[in-house]
């Protein structure tokens, strides 16, 4: 049918209704957060997220909607965090690195082909749409 | 910095003290280019963020609970025969509204400040369900034997469940807590004069057991009246975070503490 094979179609849909259903859909600002962590990798916490999300989108996010996305995230299990050491700038504090676990990265992925999908065809940078 | 170390304590009222850590932490990194002003309206924006959701579900336990009390009352008490319960079960169906009152509160107060997807809320909210339709139908046996069988399926599957053990145990110590307050608010209400003088212990038991000593009594200010039930909303919503917190939090706490010791 459609020239697949019918394990191909049946893996499809496993995907779409197991994968796909378990996928937890994002806010834009929490898309933003999870590319800033990827973006960081292993240096990911607090204050640099927040200096890569402002240099990124020239936009300074609340430190109040930074530290509850990232709470929320985690609930989620879209990020998982773990302390650092403390050090003398922080007053001895020590530090809350974020990594993006792997459901985390299906959820960026599937909102990011949604988006693609959606400006597919668009042109929006030139032609008439501009 | 002592001033941070405050910033901190209060911070941690809020939420776990590793989180209240790294926040201040995160804040006091960005003081020398930003400056002292910059990082406590930072603290008072992380402080806004943490806790505007608790006077929201207060309030909407209040109306909540104010519904479901004053719906109650007017079917069930007064107009409609058929909800009114017989007199020989009228104790019992006292405790059925009591219970459903602290649900309601429960739920209410949950769903707005966790969220709609809060398992406990979800609990809450169909145990009311649940209390509600004895409340109101229970006067009919076909109902009252439904509803015992709904409990009972639903006490064997909590059981059966890991995650809604958590949830029935959660459920019974909020509502055992708040049966206890029930029985410390009614002192209180004679200490407020709402009965015109203090109670004794039969009165206490009497007013327990369904046979409303706090209706029969001399007229009381509003305000009296408005402030005793504030104060037992307030009483309710706070066993409700307690107990939220202590069984529910746990685990991201754990989790923080684990990852701290490893690192």
């Amino acid at each position: 049918m459609f020239g697949y094979a019918p394990l191909d179609i049946l893996a499809s849909i496993a995907y779409i209704v197991v994968i796909m259903g378990r996928t937890p859909t994002l806010g834009e600002f929490e898309q933003i957060v999870l590319l800033a962590i990827l973006r960081l990798d292993d240096t990911a916490y607090g204050a640099t997220i927040r200096t890569e999300i402002a240099n990124c989108t020239r936009r300074e996010p609340a430190p109040g909607a930074l530290y509850t996305t990232l709470d929320r995230l985690e609930e989620k299990g879209l990020v998982r965090s773990y302390m650092g050491d403390p050090t003398p700038e922080r007053g001895g504090r020590a530090k809350r690195f974020f990594s993006v676990t792997k459901p985390g990265r299906a959820a960026v992925l599937q909102a990011q082909r949604a988006f693609q999908s959606l400006l597919k065809g668009l042109d929006l940078l030139e032609g008439t749409n501009a | 910095m002592l001033s941070a170390s405050f910033a901190e304590w209060i911070i941690a009222r809020f939420t776990t003290r590793t989180r209240a850590v790294s926040i201040i932490g995160d804040l006091l990194e960005a003081v020398p280019q930003k400056g002292k002003l910059w990082f406590w309206l930072s603290v008072a924006r992380v402080f806004v963020s943490l806790t505007w959701r608790r006077p929201l579900a207060v309030a909407f336990a209040f109306c909540v609970g104010i519904v479901w009390s004053r719906t109650y009352q007017f079917s069930v008490n007064s107009l409609i025969s058929a909800h009114r319960a017989p007199l020989a079960w009228a104790a019992l169906y006292h405790y059925v509204h009591l219970a459903g009152m602290y649900l309601s509160l429960g739920w209410a107060y949950t769903l707005a400040r966790f969220g709609f997807k809060d398992s406990f809320g979800r609990y809450l909210l169909a145990v009311w369900s649940l209390i509600a339709v004895l409340a109101y139908f229970g006067t009919q046996p076909l109902v009252a034997v439904a509803c015992c069988l709904s409990a009972a399926c639903g006490i064997v599957y909590s059981v059966t469940s890991r995650s809604r053990r958590k949830d029935l145990l959660a459920l019974l110590i909020s509502v055992a807590l708040n049966l206890c307050w029930g029985a410390l608010s009614v002192v209180i209400g004679g200490l407020m004069g709402m009965t015109g003088r203090p109670l004794s212990l039969r009165q206490i038991a009497s007013e327990l057991a369904g046979r409303g000593v706090l209706r029969v009594t001399a007229p009381v200010h509003a305000w009296v009246i408005w402030s005793y039930m504030l104060i037992c909303i307030f009483a309710a919503c706070f066993i409700y975070a307690r107990v939220h917190r202590k069984f529910f939090e746990n685990n991201s706490r754990d989790i923080a503490q684990l990852s701290a010791e490893i690192s």
